[in-house]
């Protein structure tokens, strides 16, 4: 049995690391024992006791880790050695593998240069000043948080405007920025149907009908529910009719939203002729000669606007699939209900800020997230450099 | 040493982050929460400090006169001498030992990269000490959950079969030693407590040698009012002061903020559940020191355990 020893001066390891380094050199094919402990007196002279103290390790003092090793005639010191520095060397290149979270928005956009998205959802007292610094730090905003009052959003709305940015919400839930899902996006095939909404459920019931007619979505933005209103005048469907225009993996745009007030209306469908694409404008209880008028084609249901989008991206009428509901799958569930069962419900499965699946109020085929992995290559709506949508989630203390 | 002139050009370099020339930019760490006690740093003009050690999720920093400050990642609990920073790990900023550290205008400058700034950080001081009677019950009570969930390898004996000869005869001493504490605390003989403690400083495995953390454990107890160990609060005080020669300094610093009523915010917090009493928050409070380092959580424990412990024939016995 050979001894090796090792000192490093004025080493320090964390204990967590120090036991490890240790049960893994236990663990070398030769070695019959190893161990690694601070060079204090009192462990000093529990070597001495042992008759393991040389002179090397008496020269090690309080701050230097002592490493000693025993070998049998398998392992010659010398490799005994290297492969206990490897052992050293090894936890420092750990630190490639590891994630982060962060506590604050500026912490994690320090950390990541290439992220340009910010997912907020915190309380609404903070939502807006959490927004704002994002924004300033030009990163496209994502504010899930409500409970924001009007003026706020009016606010940002404007400066990510000027900066030439997105601000989806207050209250959005639901995008898709260059294939990848934010907050409660459904899986659905990349395509090039562009879509703009002031209603979460109205584009995430387009997106899955698109995805069912066997088309697929280039962007989703959403833009919060009051955007149509007249204080709010429109700001975010405007630049997100302005972003998909440029945007050049989307051909068709579809325009989803409640009721707008009127005046925000005309100024929305005014984007139309200058887009330079076709578009589908579902607006609850609008008008068709109004949309029709700018050069818009109305859809007055979702389903509607999704049939539309698809045959205007170049589906044939013949070949769409009028049929979504599963019927296959709808006799298999009736056949499992007891007696005293009597309806066939929707089923959902959401999983925030991940691509989700999700069915409408009937059960039907859902889109397969399978089917779509996201991907990370075209550009964001708003900017024609290639850049990867990181999505940064924010937290507050 | 950074040099006052040295040290405002790089700090013009961080502030002014538009300049395009070719120095480099400091990155500006933000602090979330730090010891009011460490906060004057950065008002220190003349600063001159390195830093010590780096691990993944602390940074310490000395000064000349070997006074150890910490730069801690965000999970991690308010400290003595600790500043809590937005930032993950360290490990990605590659800091080395030696690096200097100086400060200027409300900035801690560390090297030529980082810049810490302590705007709008939550100050925190050690909580004051709650008043806790020894108990048979609350010793128990500790000694329970350590033997449940502790973990083996420093003062709780580890399963020597797999052992190395080292590690054998360290848990023999520290047996030796721990036995001979408890035993001295229970006869109430402060000579021998300091005797039987001294052997313990620097004592086994780990960064913080097993016997340092019991020791801390001990100390810290020790400075509560009304404990079974404040009797002996001076003899402990003596042996920490003459533990800095006989461990490392983060050991040493430990103890010595221990022997001062000062400790993690998470062993004030055990401190206080057990003044409370209350069996549930008692067991919550000790999981989270159990999980400090390896077995540093366990040994502090142990060491609390044994300043509580109230024996028969004991001061305060009813």
């Amino acid at each position: 049995v050979t001894t090796t020893v090792i000192v490093k001066k004025n080493t320090y390891f964390d204990s967590v690391s120090l036991m490890s380094i240790s049960t893994k050199a236990n663990q070398i094919d030769g070695v019959v024992q190893a161990f690694v402990a601070m060079g204090t007196d009192m462990n000093k002279e529990v070597l001495r006791n042992l008759g393991l103290l040389g002179p090397e390790l008496e020269t090690a003092g309080n701050g230097d880790l002592m490493t000693v090793v025993e070998t049998d005639d398998s392992l010659a010191p010398p490799e005994a050695l290297a492969s206990i520095e490897e052992l050293f060397t090894r936890r420092t290149d750990a630190a490639a593998e590891h994630t982060a979270t962060y506590r604050t928005l500026a912490g994690a956009a320090a950390a990541v240069p290439t992220a340009n998205v910010a997912v907020i959802a915190v309380n609404g007292t903070y939502a807006a000043r959490e927004a704002r610094q994002a924004l300033e730090a030009g990163l496209h905003v994502m504010l899930f948080s409500d409970n924001v009052s009007v003026e706020d959003e009016v606010s940002l709305k404007r400066t990510a405007h000027e900066k030439g940015l997105l601000m989806m919400g207050p209250d959005c839930g639901t995008a898709i920025l260059n294939n990848v899902a934010l907050c409660f996006g459904n899986a659905v095939r990349p395509g090039s149907i562009g879509v703009v909404a002031a209603s979460g459920t109205g584009a995430q019931e387009v997106s899955v009908r698109v995805h069912g007619f066997g088309a697929g979505i280039s962007q989703l933005i959403g833009t919060g529910g009051r955007d149509l209103s007249e204080q709010v005048g429109g700001t975010m469907m405007i630049d997100g009719i302005r972003a998909l225009a440029q945007d050049p993996s989307t051909a068709v745009i579809v325009l989803v939203s409640k009721p707008p007030a009127p005046s925000v209306e005309t100024k929305v469908l005014a984007e139309i002729a200058s887009s330079g694409k076709p578009v589908v404008v579902c607006f609850l209880g609008g008008s068709e000669d109004a949309v029709v008028g700018a050069g818009g084609h109305f859809a007055a249901s979702t389903e509607e606007a999704a049939r539309q989008a698809v045959l205007l991206a170049g589906a044939e009428e013949q070949d769409l699939d009028r049929q979504p509901l599963d019927t296959a799958l709808v006799e298999e569930v009736r056949a499992r209900l007891a007696r005293e069962q009597r309806y066939i419900r929707g089923r959902g499965c959401m999983r925030p800020c991940r691509p989700t699946t999700t069915s409408g109020p009937t059960s039907r085929r859902i889109p397969s997230g399978g089917s779509t992995p996201p991907s990370r290559a075209a550009s964001t709506p708003s900017s024609t450099s290639a850049t990867t949508p990181s999505p940064t989630a924010a937290r507050t203390r | 040493m950074l040099t006052t002139g040295a040290a405002a050009k790089n700090v013009s370099c961080a502030c002014t982050q538009r300049s395009s020339d070719s120095r480099r930019r400091r990155r500006v760490l933000a602090t979330l929460s730090g010891d009011t006690a460490a906060l004057p740093l950065f008002d220190e003009k003349a600063l001159q400090a390195r830093v010590h050690s780096v691990f993944p999720h602390v940074v310490n920093l000395v000064t000349p006169a070997g006074r150890l400050f910490s730069l801690a990642t965000a999970h991690l609990d308010d400290a003595p001498g600790t500043l809590v920073l937005d930032l993950e790990d360290w490990r990605g900023l590659r800091l080395t030992p030696g690096t200097e550290v100086g400060a200027h205008a409300g900035l801690l400058l560390v090297g030529d990269t980082l810049a810490v700034t302590v705007a709008g950080a939550r100050r925190w001081m050690p909580p004051r000490l709650p008043t806790l009677r020894g108990s048979r019950l609350l010793s128990a009570l500790l000694d329970d959950i350590v033997r449940r969930d502790g973990v083996a390898g420093g003062v709780l004996e580890a399963d020597n079969t797999t052992s190395s000869v080292f590690a054998v005869a360290v848990a023999d001493r520290l047996g030796q030693a721990v036995a001979g504490v408890r035993q001295a605390l229970a006869d109430d003989d402060s000579a021998r407590l300091r005797e039987e403690a001294h052997s313990l400083v620097g004592l086994g495995p780990g960064l913080t040698p097993s016997g340092d953390d019991f020791l801390a454990g001990l100390a810290l107890v020790s400075a509560t009012p009304g404990t079974p160990a404040a009797v002996h609060h001076a003899a402990l005080r003596e042996v920490v002061k003459a533990a800095r020669a006989r461990t490392n300094l983060i050991s040493h610093a430990a103890m010595d903020h221990a022997v001062n009523g000062r400790s993690r915010q998470r062993i004030h917090r055990l401190l206080h559940a057990l003044a409370a009493g209350e069996p549930h928050d008692i067991e919550a409070a000790a999981r989270a020191v159990l999980a400090i380092g390896k077995t540093s959580g366990t040994d502090i424990v142990l060491g609390m355990q044994a300043g509580l412990r109230l024996d028969e024939g004991m001061r305060g016995t009813t």
